[in-house]
């Protein structure tokens, strides 16, 4: 996914950078996936895949779409195959947090209030202490 | 917003509490096409012509260029600056992240 320019954000130091969404089916509120780069002016440090579920009828789809573009980020982030066991947990919507090459890669769930549907969020950023020694 | 308009951030009321989500929004906005990007901070509202979306008028280009001089000007430096930074991105060393550039394109 190609984000749009890199810029900063006004009154913030944070800099940042979005994909236009990424529908998938035809409905109303259809699913979509995003993708975020944040940082500073030179640096990335934080990359973010978002999924928003808003219908059981794509959600299989969407889920296997996800996991496609998690792995193809985790390949082009990391530099490695992303391994069997993380993409069963991305498979399964189960939340982790572990590190890989001195990166942290976390996956978290949130269901919304509403029960209509759920999001959820991948998270490759830089271990700071290991950025820092 | 009418059609036509040319605004910056802070003419959004919600920029004052909430300003990176704003910027994100307005971002998402400028992607879906519902609004344009003028320059560095600056958008506007397409007006519907008969072929097709148009640009502001002239006299709201001048109103919004003389209203604020100093942010084109900005805007030309800032724009200069990233496309010179774009053309040869920094190597960055993996354990400190990634250049926007290239992590933009992953």
């Amino acid at each position: 996914m190609k984000t749009d320019d890199y810029q900063q954000a006004l009154f913030d130091k944070e800099w940042f950078a979005s994909s236009p969404c990424l529908e998938i089916g035809n409905d109303v509120l259809p699913d979509n996936i995003a993708y975020y780069i944040e940082g500073d002016e030179y640096i990335a440090s934080r990359l973010k895949i978002v999924v928003n579920f808003n219908n059981k009828t794509t959600g299989e789809v969407t889920l296997n779409l996800f996991a496609e573009i998690a792995a193809e980020l985790f390949s082009k982030a990391l530099g490695k195959k992303i391994s069997e066991e993380l993409h069963t947990q991305i498979i399964s919507e189960g939340p982790f947090n572990t590190t890989v090459d001195n990166k942290n890669v976390e996956m978290l769930k949130e269901v919304w209030p509403t029960g209509l549907g759920h999001t959820l969020e991948i998270i490759i950023n830089i271990n700071t202490s290991a950025a820092t020694s | 917003m009418s059609e036509g308009h040319v605004f910056g951030y802070e003419e959004l009321l919600d920029y004052s509490f909430a300003p990176s989500a704003v910027t994100k929004a307005v971002s998402r906005m400028v992607s879906k096409k519902k609004i344009e990007r003028l320059s560095n901070g600056k958008f506007y509202v397409p007006r519907k012509g008969v072929l097709g979306p148009l640009k502001p008028s002239d006299e709201e280009l001048i109103r919004s260029v003389l209203y604020n001089r100093q942010d084109v000007k900005a805007s030309i430096e800032a724009v200069k600056t990233i496309a010179a930074r774009e053309k040869t991105p920094a190597v960055i060393p993996p354990d400190h992240g990634w250049s926007p550039h290239r992590a933009g394109s992953f």
